[in-house]
């Protein structure tokens, strides 16, 4: 079950369920990205029944519970109209490529300004230019690259999926940035401007307080 | 029968008074409903749900009479003809949530124990097998003549592309097997998998039907690692967790071909039907991936590149689509 499990107080004991859209061309290595972060040095029986198409993981940081949900799109330009239900309501997408491709980063731009238009600023973006191991073959360079994240609002990361370079810290900058822009989401919504549009957001934080169940009204008006 | 409870009588449940329910969250299905559950709202609930429900028989049966004289044509023009469907659609799926809503709340007035989070899960998990075994069939034809041109357009590419070799809907061989499972004519590769999508048909209760989906999409999964040990008979050791693993570049291709040899269109019309009602937790899970997993093949499926006919048949349902990203069948 995916729902956020209930917390009791105000601040504590929440559990924040996100949802990570994996944006690449088909040879970037997002597969083998997901794999490395997901095969836990703790627990290797992580891989779901799904495989690398969707997987899972928990975390807490700084003592606020995440469960992270990672969802794999297919990279192949034939699949690429069908982005848009796969990357509704994600509250991250880690968008890869390869520095050895000038193409796959070319295509990341691409998913880019789409995700900016259907998602808004409310989606944290991660540029990441894996197979650093490839160093020398490089096509795409670390100053372009950086100062096009920059500009359009993203982060950028190096990795390498092979020598495990960089994962653990690409995901835990993710998770502290939804964190924040959850927080200020709910901020907002104590101020009173809760958009209606929120409800089927990815974030729920559930309270077990007892609430009024909405349609209560309407039941009881008939007596 | 259902009926719900005078609010007077002593003991009032936690939740205040019945006035505030429109701001109060409560994280079932979409927003819009907020509006109308407000207290001045209809008179009656029982009588509005019974009332929607003959609503539904009856448009079933206004609009199969309009089916058996395909001759004439309907009243209104085209666009004005999908409409009313449409709005059906719309009011009817407002009216169900809404019934479920009132279940829920009988069942927290009922029992206060039950006002809790997790509780309600329980009793919305209780409430859907009685509530949607009847209720699908209806439904699902609602929503079956509102896809009817996604439908058509589907089955022309099952009939198309319905005996295409795996490769050409651009399975890699690697994950394809070699012996006679490759050429056998009784069988094909992934069958396990076309074999969910045909019980979920069958399901009327929408957590089952759901769960076709996951176990359709696990045996992909499973096929493909089986197919991919079978090439590399990994003398050295065990085979390295993970190397088998498939993501979504493997798998959507797969389930397209699965989609495919199912043969049944109307399987747009049911995950259309699922993602309005299933329970709203499941969507960032697993079964929420599998479910738009399907989605994405259905719609990958039904645009494939058809015939002329297949252009005229379309043509008003897909704006364009179609053209846009002609998929590369090599």
């Amino acid at each position: 079950m995916a729902v956020a499990g209930g917390g009791g107080g105000a601040a504590a004991g929440r559990a924040y369920s996100f949802k990570v859209v994996l944006l690449g061309e088909g040879c970037v290595g997002k597969t083998s990205l997901v794999l490395r972060y997901c095969e836990n040095k703790f627990n290797d029986k992580h891989i779901t029944t799904l495989q690398a198409s969707f997987l899972t993981k928990k975390l807490n940081i700084g003592g606020k519970r995440v469960n992270l949900a990672i969802w794999d799109t297919a990279g192949q330009e034939r699949f690429h109209a069908l982005g848009p239900i796969y990357y509704r309501d994600s509250n991250g997408a880690i968008l890869v490529y390869d520095i050895t491709d000038e193409d796959s980063f070319q295509k990341v731009k691409n998913w880019v300004k789409e995700l900016r238009k259907m998602l808004g600023n409310e989606i944290c973006l991660c540029i990441v230019g894996n197979k650093i191991d490839l160093e020398k073959e490089r096509h795409v360079s670390i100053q372009e690259a950086e100062s096009y994240a920059e500009s359009v609002g993203a982060k950028h990361y190096h990795t390498s999926a092979k020598q495990n370079k960089g994962i653990e810290e690409l995901f835990l900058d993710l998770c502290k940035r939804m964190i924040e822009t959850a927080q200020v989401d709910e901020r907002a919504k104590g101020n009173g401007s809760s958009q209606p549009g929120a409800a089927r957001r990815g974030v729920q934080i559930i309270d077990d307080e007892p609430q009024g169940q909405s349609g209560g009204g309407g039941c009881c008006s008939s007596g | 029968m259902l009926c719900p409870p005078e609010p007077s009588p002593g003991p009032q449940p936690l939740d205040g008074p019945p006035a505030d329910p429109p701001t109060s969250p409560l994280p079932l299905g979409p927003p819009e409903r907020g509006a109308d559950s407000s207290p001045k709202g209809p008179p009656s609930p029982l009588a509005g749900k019974d009332s929607s429900f003959e609503d539904l028989e009856q448009f079933l049966a206004t609009s199969e009479r309009r089916g058996q004289s395909p001759g004439g044509p309907p009243e209104p023009a085209t666009p004005g003809l999908k409409e009313p469907l449409l709005e059906q659609l719309r009011s009817t799926v407002k009216d169900i949530h809404n019934a479920i809503d009132r279940l829920l709340s009988l069942m927290l007035l009922a029992f206060e124990g039950l006002n809790s989070a997790v509780s309600k899960d329980r009793c919305l998990a209780c409430i859907e097998e009685p509530f949607f075994s009847p209720l699908w069939p209806l439904l699902l034809a609602l929503y079956r003549s509102v896809h009817r041109p996604q439908e058509a357009a589907l089955s022309r590419s099952m009939e198309l592309y319905g005996k295409a070799p795996p490769a050409a809907i651009g399975i890699p061989s690697k994950l394809l097997p070699q012996g006679p499972e490759a050429t056998g004519t009784g069988t094909y590769p992934y069958r396990a998998a076309a074999q969910e999508l045909g019980l979920l048909v069958l399901e009327s209760c929408p957590q089952k039907k759901l769960e076709c989906i996951v176990r359709a999409l696990r045996a992909i999964c499973a096929c493909a690692e089986g197919y991919h040990r079978a090439h590399e008979p990994a003398p050295d050791a065990e085979p390295q967790p993970g190397t088998a693993a498939i993501g979504a570049d493997d798998l959507l291709p797969i389930l397209s071909f699965v989609v495919l040899r199912s043969g049944l269109p109307q399987l747009v019309s049911e995950c259309a039907a699922l993602e309005e009602f299933i329970h709203e937790g499941y969507l960032i899970g697993e079964e929420g991936y599998c479910l738009t997993s399907l989605q994405s093949a259905l719609s990958y499926v039904e645009l494939l590149p058809g015939g002329p006919a297949h252009a005229a048949e379309t043509g008003t349902s897909c704006t364009g689509g179609s053209t846009a990203f002609a998929p590369a069948l090599t």
